[in-house]
């Protein structure tokens, strides 16, 4: 059981709900809109023991939406389009991971900028676990060269 | 593409009263301007049993007074002890909006509901600084307002909840197939005495 991660002068000690975060953060984004905005678009992305893993969708101006898949930027154009048509419910983890590597194929032949490296992260019951870049077991895996 | 606020997201709402019920539909996408995000994204929300609130306009705005819509509701029942009446919420939502007169929330709420022990068809629109507009046949926020004219041919009064789905429907679908930043699914509330 986690310590409450945020200071709120709360004695809770059950670990913070993907949900519950989710909605503390574009609460937080959402009152900053009209003060000072925050200029970040984000995913976050966790699993809990009732809900299983979700992922939520969170705009700059914090409008959320909880997704099965998404992407934010430039880059989303066309990852939303190679997730639309692979995606499916209960997919093995294998193939998820294939798929996200097609996605970064995709990002890193498309787009203008060199992007030649991408840190992947896992959340699963078991924690969080770093797949691709530095850190996980398939150091070199990362980069495909664009021009092959 | 959006330059006006209120489309950045894209959304159509609309509110229609039928023979002793009203409905509410919406469509069901998300967008940040041209690019769909989502096509399972909620506008309507159910505050009782016999009130809907259908919020369309900028998401992150809708989704901030759904939750003050909520927070407020929350308390209304703990003092009054029973639900708002539809007339008394579309009120509430016309001050909350008026409120930020000059910073405004860029909402275009509609408001469905049956009123009294006579469930009396109930509908209101107001604009995004709480002008409210009070119908007896049907209402559309301002963007949707030329997507659905031809809404007039149908009006929907002599429909009992059966037909009331599919002339509710057809209404949005039509509106929607006009408009490129909404669309992708419908979501029908039908609201009947029982």
């Amino acid at each position: 059981q986690l310590a409450c991660p945020l200071d709120l002068g709360c004695h809770s000690v059950r670990a913070l709900g993907t949900n519950a975060a989710a909605h503390y953060l574009r609460g937080e984004l959402a009152r900053f809109l009209r003060e000072s905005p925050y200029q970040v678009n984000l995913l976050m992305a966790g699993h809990d023991e009732e809900d299983g893993p979700s992922l939520y969708f969170i705009d700059y101006m914090a409008s959320m939406h909880k997704m099965k898949m998404a992407a934010h930027g430039y880059g989303s154009y066309f990852s939303l389009s190679i997730l639309d048509r692979q995606w499916r419910k209960g997919m093995p983890l294998d193939e998820g991971l294939k798929l996200m590597d097609m996605c970064l194929e995709e990002v890193q032949r498309r787009l203008l900028l060199n992007t030649p490296k991408f840190i992947v992260k896992m959340v699963t019951k078991d924690g969080i676990t770093v797949v691709r870049g530095p850190g996980s077991s398939t150091e070199e895996k990362a980069a495909m060269p664009v021009d092959q | 593409m959006g330059d006006s606020i209120m489309s950045y997201n894209g959304s159509a709402i609309v509110v229609m009263v039928g023979k002793n019920c009203v409905g509410i539909a919406s469509d069901r996408r998300f967008g940040v301007r041209q690019q769909t995000v989502a096509t399972d994204f909620q506008k309507i929300y159910k505050m009782h049993d016999k009130l809907f609130v259908g919020l369309s306009g900028l998401a992150t705005d809708a989704q901030t007074m759904y939750e003050k819509l909520k927070l407020r509701l929350n308390l209304y029942k703990l003092r009054e002890e029973r639900d708002i009446k539809p007339s008394s919420f579309s009120h509430l939502i016309a001050s909350m909006l008026y409120e930020r007169r000059f910073g405004p929330y860029f909402v275009e709420p509609l408001i469905a509901g049956l009123e009294g022990p006579e469930n009396k068809p109930y509908i209101c629109g107001t604009d995004l600084i709480g002008a409210p507009v009070f119908t007896n046949a049907f209402w559309s926020p301002e963007l949707a307002q030329n997507l659905v004219r031809h809404v007039r041919d149908f009006v929907a009064s002599g429909f009992g909840a059966r037909g009331f789905v599919e002339v509710m429907a057809q209404c949005l679908l039509s509106a929607v197939d006009r408009d490129c930043l909404s669309g992708w699914g419908a979501v029908v509330n039908i609201i009947t005495p029982d």
